[in-house]
């Protein structure tokens, strides 16, 4: 026990000074102190420009890219449990890219915002039970025909983003930044929208904490622990769906996030769901806020998409786990 | 027809394919059994208990449960019922082997959980404590599965499946991995658990093994029930020949327990004096 509580508060400690790290970086230099006035409202004598940027622009983007993290982290670790597959992501099986595509095609019917995410979902959705249909043989999921349906269903879906690009012309940056990934539109009123599907989502994996430590059994041994396997997990993959799809509709793509996370922390506290949701959740907030500050500053004033970010992290930790992986027979 | 019994199968027909995995198969259990399921591979005997857990469902037939001297179809119960009436002990686990053998095992309790938002509790708690220590496993608790003997972990399964206490204990091919004094440790574990009320079915390989610890063995083959009955009256040459195709040795020791040898039959036995029951032909 000792070891989680050390892990949670050393991330709950990452988190803060990131957080006060990621404010006070960027184009217009505010010093640590000065933001600290600023939220603590002490801060009548400064400049109100100073404050718009604090509070308008910067914290909202922030919260967002630990939203998002957390969106990524938890959907992942779900994800693992679902397809004992530790090579599961959704971004890696296809789950991300059909996102995408729903979002796109909201875009392209001219649909306001919050529509993005419906529409990822739906896409996203129909795309992950076509993957989980075709990847599940006498009830476990094969690892290689997963990861090649998902490499099929990505690229076919990412052609007909491709495609949408061209077709939009002028208007595809928006396009763009969703292949990339990007959290540079933060606002109050999507910190506002991101909030509910998260927050409904890990109540609801946290209910089922216990029976997400039955599924890594297997469906047999789940299945004779009481669990209703099929019906459990065709609802921890809605919800995971549901999640990657506002995550991406709201920042695009962003790898590699649901895959580095849950694993460290597994190495770090074990492998039981009752703990490791939590953590992984909130572990998922303190990395892409390290990645998104890394992306903000490191070239500043040019901010490099946060999906390279990420990808530069995560696909050697990818090949990596799948070394590993073929080691232990799973590949 | 004489005694209640605990589970019952009636006329089970079950297939993967158009093919008949399990062909009308009938089987009963009375309290205070352990009864061994038989047969060579592909008979069809994992698949039987895999419908008595309700993880197929069968074509048509009927599962029956004696819940407190109460029948309930197995169609009526929810998953958490069967699983408070039924608990399986696997051959090797097919995942998990990275949760500590304390968390492992406490997933037993979870058909018991009344509450999925405040979990396990301390009676929980107490019962895994408990459970590890009789089955002299308490030094593993927060060792993960992994790094256990297959015995060891073989035990772990056990544990898992007896805090589910549950009426009915299911092995299937439980002690197939293990060394001869392992399973003999595994089988006096769950012979020690009967009583009045409990009972087990042992899907086995091991015809000996059966023979020692089992109080009624059902053959199958080719999904159907060829003969039923105790190992003293189901042991003969005509019958291993029959449901194995095979000549082999078939003897008895001093007790007057069967045993069964790989090598060709011929000496020994006077066939002919033992009753035998045929039953669903």
């Amino acid at each position: 026990m000792s070891r989680t509580v050390i892990t949670v508060v050393t991330l709950v400690g990452l988190l803060i000074v990131l957080a006060a790290v990621g404010v006070a970086a960027g184009s217009v230099d505010i010093t640590l102190g000065e933001v600290v006035r600023i939220l603590a409202r002490r801060s009548s004598d400064m400049p109100s420009h100073l404050q718009t940027i604090v509070f308008q622009i910067r914290l909202p983007r922030v919260i967002i890219a630990v939203l998002i993290g957390m969106m990524l982290s938890s959907s992942g670790t779900v994800v693992q449990a679902v397809f004992h597959n530790p090579l599961a992501d959704p971004y890696i099986i296809g789950i991300s890219a059909s996102a995408v595509a729903g979002a796109v095609i909201a875009f392209l019917l001219d649909l306001p915002d919050y529509l993005y995410g419906v529409f990822a979902f739906v896409v996203s959705l129909a795309a992950t039970f076509l993957i989980f249909r075709l990847s599940m043989r006498r009830g476990a999921t094969r690892v290689t025909t997963l990861l090649i349906i998902g490499v099929a269903v990505s690229s076919f879906l990412g052609a007909f983003t491709s495609f949408a690009m061209y077709a939009v012309g002028e208007d595809s940056y928006r396009i763009i930044v969703w292949t990339m990934g990007y959290l540079g539109s933060a606002s109050w009123l999507r910190v506002s929208i991101l909030v509910v599907p998260l927050l409904l989502s890990l109540v609801f994996f946290y209910r089922h904490r216990h029976d997400l430590d039955a599924l890594m059994l297997g469906d047999e041994e789940a299945n004779a622990l009481g669990v209703n396997v099929a019906r459990l997990k065709k609802l921890l993959l809605l919800i995971a769906s549901l999640i990657v799809s506002f995550s991406v509709a709201f920042s695009g793509l962003i790898g590699f996030v649901g895959l580095i996370v849950p694993h460290t922390m597994r190495l770090l506290i074990g492998h039981s769901n009752t703990k490791l949701l939590g953590v992984s959740t909130l572990a998922g907030g303190v990395f892409l806020l390290f990645a998104d500050t890394i992306a903000r500053t490191v070239l500043a004033p040019v901010e490099i998409p946060i999906g390279a970010v990420t990808a530069v992290f995560g696909a050697p930790f990818f090949i990596y786990l799948a070394a590993r992986s073929r080691k232990a027979g799973l590949l | 027809m004489t005694n209640a019994s605990s589970i019952e199968a009636r006329d089970l027909v079950f297939g993967y394919t158009d093919l008949p995995t399990l062909d009308k198969v009938n089987v009963q259990v009375r309290p205070g059994e352990l009864v061994g399921i038989l047969g060579p591979n592909g008979s069809g005997k994992t698949t039987l208990l895999k419908n008595l857990l309700r993880f197929f469902t069968p074509q048509s037939g009927h599962i029956t449960y004696f819940d407190n001297a109460q029948e309930r179809d197995i169609t009526e119960l929810t998953s958490n019922e069967l699983a408070r009436l039924a608990s399986l002990v696997p051959q090797r686990s097919g995942g998990g082997a990275s949760l500590t053998v304390y968390e492992m095992v406490m997933l037993g309790r979870l058909p018991h959980m009344e509450s999925r938002w405040s979990g396990f509790t301390d009676d929980d708690r107490d019962t895994v404590n408990c459970t590890l220590a009789g089955l002299d496993i308490e030094r593993f608790s927060d060792r993960p599965c992994s790094t256990l003997s297959g015995g060891e972990f073989q035990k772990v399964l056990l544990a898992r499946a007896l805090v589910q206490d549950t009426d009915a204990l299911l092995l299937d091919e439980a002690t197939a991995n293990l060394d001869m004094h392992h399973a003999v440790d595994i089988m006096n574990l769950v012979r020690e658990r009967l009583d009045g009320r409990r009972t087990v079915i042992a899907v086995m390989h091991d015809l000996n093994l059966a023979a020692e610890y089992c109080d009624r063995v059902v053959f199958l083959k080719k999904g159907t029930v060829r003969y039923e009955g105790t190992p003293e009256e189901t042991y003969l040459p005509e019958i291993i020949r029959d449901i194995y195709d095979s000549d082999l040795y078939v003897g008895r020791d001093a007790n007057g327990i069967p045993f069964v040898l790989p090598r060709a039959a011929s000496t020994g036995i006077e066939a002919g004096c033992y009753e035998v029951r045929r039953s669903a032909q």
